[in-house]
């Protein structure tokens, strides 16, 4: 067996705690093309406030010119057109932006210091070496993938531009999840990607998405990717508005969201494409943006009883091993937290065990609540312990288990005022913050899948397992904050969006069974 | 059983048609007698307990013994025995069996279409509750209520669905409740209509018949298959191909039926059509004397009508570019001129009717209140339509499997039955109306289906991986340990499976969500092509990319269920790449044109035959342009307007391939035995350069004619779709392998689907086959006609094509086989 790579990409690595990352804004030539700018990118530049703004393919050209560029003061730079240097004041790192390696200085020190944030380069921790030089091909033909034009890149690339520990390789050419390590029989390069998906490659990568990206850069060469829907934002962000609609709004003087929430869903049915009930539902869409509160529907009840928030980090995607189930007990702020994880390499089912017991036990009766639950967190814990303890199962399925994301969204019982309907994007909108940096669901998995890898090395891989309960825990505390907001609001009948106007407490009755 | 003095039928027989068919003139080239056959039955409680046995109204035929005994010994079987035979039986009886010893057991049925995944859910409810069976059948798919899935899935017994819908299922195993209690407990897996799986959609059903398997080991269920065919010539090979499991075959019909005359009509030359033209002087245009035959659907609606006015129920076949609400039209007009004139209760049935539609016409079928029904090939699948007296197929429908599905069609229990083959106008229907014995031997064609694409099976990977983590112990259901560690690297290093793992450890998906809701059935690339109509409805399967270049380009007019189409638009960037059409009536056709371009050949076997003889097969780059079309006149043949652009990007295949390449001097020595003038150049030819040489020239138009013809007649032995295969001919090819003169023959989609593969591996039946045909078609012209060696999807306008010197060029291959 190969030994495995306790590191085996860069990007991958776990930043400092607690460090803040910079940002940047990757903008795809068609998203510039097919959406309102003043609408939807400026509200994707105010919701995600990046450092500096990337164009990339296809069709970058079309990003770094007005009307972009007169929106904001954030620089916007397309690397394949002319070569620029930016310095993120405080963190550490520079980006170089180049159309080939031919335009760079001799080192990273040399960079001309005009281009550069104020406090000039003494502090370089990192470097993202930014161009579109590079693409990916994948040919199933001959089982391959290819990183074209590495050879020349690297040819042009200067001898001061080496260092692997001090210089990430990144192309918009290819896409932000991509990430590589080149070795070539001297020297190692490691390679990211900042672009949308361009090529085809066949049913793992959704081509057709154009969207905006955000990548959050460490100074020790660690990148977060996440991706948005442009429809996400400005008026199109709304229930119910796509670009007809949107368009429709904006000829009736209707800009922004908060002009929208500042009418009366009377006054936007009268536009035409609107009835009574778009009317309502976008208005209540804006509504909740506006004034960061849940916006209730009809219909819909809530458990009874003191919920158990939970979350669980698996080993993949659609993992088999939930390793961690980070519990809450009690409220958002004050709640207890309690992580259950797996303690030995090969006891995959203690800490499940210990978790059933107390359920069972000390938390018996109480309904369970996870986001996107019925999607990924009860079937896991169901499938685990079908495996490894049956004897659990009967005890879990006859748990009330309840899911606020699907209570919201699929059966449509409430508005989240948030411009999409992740945890973290919903939980802030509501007023939670965040302790931890740099960990994801993702990273999670992969500093597992390596400590396991590595049960059989004398010197096997040791996470830091407190980092990633830690992370757990401000996912359950964000679960439980929104959770507390459906409550507050369906102590609100429907139509009393204001804060001040709640009423008296209503039925929370319903049958258990709606949702098992 | 014994039958006195068999009483034929006053019109269902073949004396019996001639005799009263009106102006009857000879229409009738053959015919083949099947005598009547007596139920070979065995007794029930023989086979299954008595607690079922005693249930059922009738014995078990010979077939559904074997197989229900092969089921208790645990064998997988593929039945292909005649459409009425009871095929469903067989499975229903397992699906009982297997309840009455574990009530929680279940079965997955899977089924080509949705009209008859929700017959066979009839029919399967009906049989289990007769036989006192506590059991629930339910289908699942994509018409079914989102609230009902959930239920269906914790609490049916048997789940009957479609290849699509499974690939989309599979996936949610572990997140949708109820699928892991319904994958614990599988015992069967029913894969109906196997035949149907061929081609590009044969591929990916294999892959997620691999699939299924491969997860169900994660299920500890190791359920048994049965698969029913069609008669098809390699049932075992084929269903091994489509499931890899071992399989036994039920081929013994045991199953009864009456006496059945099989009748082939060539529809008659329209006298006064051509002595009209004659008086005029006209010139025979490329259809010579064919020119002047009446019609295929004119003469088939005849026979209809016939039929029908004698008060025999009669379902007429059309083909896939005849309508039926047309031909349902001519079958009225011909009985209203029938000199006994008479109205006959007619109806089309084809997929693009609403359920409802199709229901009740199933249902006058079954209870015999409609006279006759114009179908599509959809009703020759096991949709429940009862017994009919009489079936009239429509122009050959393109495989010896298919004419015997129809043909099944006809006769109630043992009653006679006649079928009428009313010949079309192309390569196939006239060799058929040539060689009847073709029609009536032992043989049948072999399903063709490969699991060799790579990027088909590149993208199920992604989706296994999705499913469940793939491991070394995934080698063999999905790929050999090769192709699959190397299929993973591919991944790992684009970064859609887990990297820094091996499949020793476990590799994880790490790509987009919902890989599987880009995986198309009817392409290998996911970028399917869906028709729409801009001024109406049109119901037409999604097109693959390298057809919708070729054939659906702006401009591009086409035929489908009869009417004729333009294509207005063609979004290739779209989302969901997007053909748009409106109905057209223009008297026009459209051809188009094509550059081709062969590299980069790596042959993977050949054959050498000596003397500079050789057959190759292997993989290449076949470039093809589809820059320009013609456009021309229907009744004429001539180029009304034309060259203009397609529009279509060049399409880039990277395919599988078969070859034969002629020895160096083949060309010199080819042209010294001919002695027959040499045809004068075209004026295509003169445009021509390098071609310009009249011997050349001939030569070319040989090694043309060969690979036209072995195209056309390779349906003759396998269930190929031929408009799936190209060509090329050429007298030099820059390979240096190649000395001399060549033809290609390869598969038309991007990473092959197994048919020219199947093509070199039976190559000497096929060539024997072109031969015999090229030497014998009615044209008789050095240039050959559209019903030997002239094609509509040449690239070259047919152009230079020689009938004599590929017939010569055939034979001496074939003198070295
Ligand atoms: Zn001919
Ligand atoms: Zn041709």
């Amino acid at each position: 067996m190969v030994p495995v790579e306790t590191d085996p990409l860069p990007g991958t690595r776990l930043p400092q705690e607690g460090e803040t990352p910079a940002t940047v804004l990757a903008i795809p030539g068609p998203v510039v093309k097919q959406y309102d700018v003043h609408d939807v990118v400026a509200d994707a530049i105010e919701a995600i406030g990046p450092d500096i703004i990337i164009a990339t393919p296809p069709n970058s050209t079309h990003v770094a010119l007005p009307p972009v560029t007169r929106i904001t003061d954030i620089p916007v730079v397309d690397p394949s057109r002319s070569a620029s240097y930016h310095a993120v004041g405080g963190s550490g790192v520079l980006f170089a932006m180049v159309p080939t390696p031919d335009h760079l200085p001799p080192t990273p020190t040399d960079v001309p210091r005009e281009t550069g944030g104020s406090g000039g380069f003494a502090g370089l921790e990192h470097c993202y070496l930014v161009s579109n030089c590079l693409e990916l091909t994948i040919d199933p033909h001959h089982r391959e993938t290819r990183l074209e034009g590495i050879d020349e890149y690297l040819d042009s690339l200067p001898d001061g531009w080496l260092d692997e520990s001090l210089i990430t390789h990144v192309s918009t050419g290819l896409r932000a999840e991509y990430q590589a390590r080149y070795e070539t029989a001297t020297d190692t390069y490691p390679i990211h990607g900042a672009g949308p998906p361009t090529s085809s490659v066949g049913a793992a990568i959704d081509e057709n998405e154009r969207p905006l990206i955000e990548l959050s850069v460490y100074s020790n060469g660690a990148i977060r990717v996440e991706t948005h829907d442009p429809t996400n934002f400005g008026l199109q962000g709304l229930e119910g508005i796509g670009p007809t609609k949107a368009e429709r709004l904006r000829d009736h003087g209707f800009n922004s969201r908060d002009a929208i929430a500042g009418t009366t869903p009377k006054a936007l049915a009268k536009i035409r494409g609107f009835g009574e009930k778009t009317a309502t539902a976008v208005h209540k869409s804006a509504t909740a943006i506006a004034t960061g509160e849940v916006v209730p529907r009809d219909g819909g009840t809530l458990p009874n009883g003191d919920p158990v928030f939970i979350d669980v980090e698996t080993n993949g995607f659609n993992g088999e091993i939930a390793w961690l189930v980070g519990v809450l007990d009690g409220g958002s702020e004050e709640g207890h937290y309690l992580p259950f994880r797996q303690q030995e390499h090969d006891d995959p089912i203690g800490h499940v065990d210990a978790f059933m017991s107390w359920l069972t036990g000390v938390a018996g009766g109480r309904p369970v609540v996870a986001w996107n639950g019925y999607g990924f967190d009860f079937p896991i814990i169901k499938r685990h312990l079908e495996r490894d303890a049956p004897e659990w199962v009967d005890d879990w399925e006859s748990r009330y288990q309840f899911d606020p994301l699907y209570y919201a969204t699929t059966q449509g019982h409430a508005t989240f005022p948030a411009r999409s309907n992740r945890l973290e994007a919903v939980a802030a909108a509501l007023g939670w913050e965040s302790t931890t940096t740099g960990v994801d669901g993702g990273t999670a998995a992969r500093e597992y899948n390596t400590w396991q890898q590595t049960a059989n090395q004398s010197d096997g891989y040791q996470p830091d397992w407190d980092r990633l309960e830690a992370y757990c825990e401000d996912d359950v505390r964000a679960l439980a904050t929104v959770y507390e907001a459906l409550q507050d609001a369906s102590r609100r009948p429907p139509g009393t969006e204001m804060p001040k106007n709640r009423t008296g407490e209503q039925s929370r009755q319903g049958s258990l069974s709606d949702f098992s | 059983m014994s039958r006195n003095a068999p009483q034929r039928d006053d019109v269902l027989s073949e004396e019996a048609l001639k005799e009263s068919f009106p102006d009857y003139s000879g229409q009738v080239t053959a015919s083949e007698h099947v005598p009547a056959r007596d139920a070979d039955t065995v007794p029930a409680e023989e086979i299954i307990r008595d607690e079922l046995a005693n249930q059922l109204d009738n014995d078990l035929y010979r077939h559904q013994a074997k197989g229900l005994k092969a089921l208790a010994d645990d064998e997988n079987i593929v039945v292909t025995t005649s459409t009425s035979s009871g095929k469903t039986r067989i499975y229903a009886l397992q699906i009982a069996r297997n309840q009455l010893d574990n009530p929680d057991a279940t079965a997955l049925c899977i089924y080509p279409m949705k009209a008859l995944t929700r017959d066979q859910e009839r029919t399967l409810n009906d049989r289990l509750a007769e036989w006192d069976v506590d059991t629930r059948t339910e289908v699942y798919d994509g018409d079914t209520k989102r609230d009902r899935k959930r239920d269906i899935r914790s609490n049916a017994d048997t789940i009957l669905t479609n290849p699509a819908g499974l690939n989309v299922y599979l996936p949610r195993h572990n997140t949708d409740s109820g699928w892991s209690r319904f994958y614990n407990n599988l015992e069967l897996i029913v894969v109906d209509e196997a035949h149907q799986y061929s081609g590009v959609m044969g591929t990916h059903v294999a892959w997620i018949l691999r699939r299924l398997r491969r997860l169900l080991k994660y299920y500890n269920a190791d359920p048994q298959f049965v698969l029913t065919t069609a008669t098809i010539g390699n049932p075992a090979e084929h269903a091994t191909r489509l499931t890899s499991e071992e399989f036994t075959v039920i081929d013994e019909d045991g199953s009864p039926h009456g006496e059945r005359d099989i009748v082939l009509w060539k529809p008659p030359i329209d006298e006064e059509a051509f002595r009209e033209a004659e008086e005029y002087n006209m010139d025979p245009s490329e259809g010579g004397l064919e020119e002047f035959r009446i019609s295929t659907g004119e003469e088939a609606a005849k026979v209809t009508a016939h039929l029908a006015i004698n008060k025999r129920q009669t379902l007429q076949f059309c083909s896939a570019r005849q309508g039926t609400e047309i031909a349902a039209q001519k079958i009225g007009g011909a009985a209203r001129d029938h000199p006994r004139g008479y109205y006959v209760d007619t109806k089309a049935y084809h997929g693009g009717l609403g359920k409802r539609t199709r229901r009740g016409i199933e249902a006058q079928l079954q209870d015999g209140v409609v006279d006759a029904v114009a179908s599509t090939n959809a009703l020759e699948l096991g949709i429940d339509i009862g017994g009919i007296d009489a079936t009239v197929t429509s122009g050959y429908p393109g495989t010896r499997q298919s004419f015997w599905q129809q043909i099944g069609r006809a006769g109630r229990g043992q009653t006679d039955a006649l079928s009428v083959l009313v010949g079309g106008a192309d390569a196939m229907d006239s060799y058929i109306l040539d060689n009847p014995s073709y029609l009536f031997e032992d043989d049948v064609e072999d399903a063709v289906v490969s699991i060799e694409n790579e990027q088909v099976y590149a993208d199920h990977l992604c989706v296994a991986a999705k499913e469940r983590r793939l491991t070394d112990e995934d080698a063999g259901i999905l790929g050999e340990e090769d192709r699959l560690s190397e299929m993973v690297s591919m991944w790992q290093e684009a970064g859609v499976l887990e990297r820094g793992v091996d499949l020793e450890n476990g590799v994880h998906y790490t790509g987009d969500t919902r890989p599987e809701s880009r995986i198309s059935i009817y392409d290998t690339s996911g970028r399917q092509y869906i028709v729409n109509c801009i001024d109406g409805e049109i119901d037409h399967d999604p097109v693959a990319k390298e057809r919708a270049y070729r054939d659906y380009h702006k401009g591009a007019l086409f035929l489908h269920d009869g009417e004729q189409y333009e294509v207005v638009e063609v979004e290739h960037d779209a989302r969901t790449p997007r053909i748009l059409v409106e109905e057209r009536t223009t008297g026009r056709y459209t051809q188009t044109l094509s550059d081709k371009r062969i590299s980069n050949l790596r042959p993977e076997m050949s054959q050498d035959l000596g003397n500079g003889y050789k057959l190759w097969f292997g993989r290449a780059n076949v470039d093809i342009d589809y820059a320009q079309y013609l456009v021309h006149n229907i009744s004429t043949g001539e180029v009304e307007s034309g060259p203009h652009p397609t529009g279509s990007p060049p399409l880039s295949l990277d395919t599988e391939l078969m070859w034969v390449s002629l020895p160096s001097d083949h060309l010199s020595t080819t042209i010294s035995r001919l002695d027959e003038p040499l045809l004068q150049p075209t004026k295509h030819a003169e445009e021509d350069t390098g071609l310009t040489e009249p011997e050349q020239y001939t030569y070319a138009g040989g090694i043309h004619a060969a690979e036209h013809g072995i195209i056309q007649l390779a349906p003759l032995e396998l269930m190929i779709d031929n408009s799936d295969i190209g060509g090329l001919s050429t007298p030099r090819h820059p390979d240096e392998r190649i000395p001399g003169p060549v033809w290609f023959v390869h598969d038309g989609i991007d990473g092959g689907i197994g048919f020219s593969r199947a093509i070199y591996n039976n190559f000497e039946n096929i060539a024997e086959r072109t031969y015999d045909h090229l030497d014998t078609c009615d044209c008789q012209r050095r240039r050959g006609c559209p019903l030997c060696v002239m094609s509509e999807h040449c690239g070259n306008q047919n152009d230079p094509l020689d009938r004599v010197v590929g017939r010569q060029i055939l034979g001496d291959v074939m003198d070295r086989l």
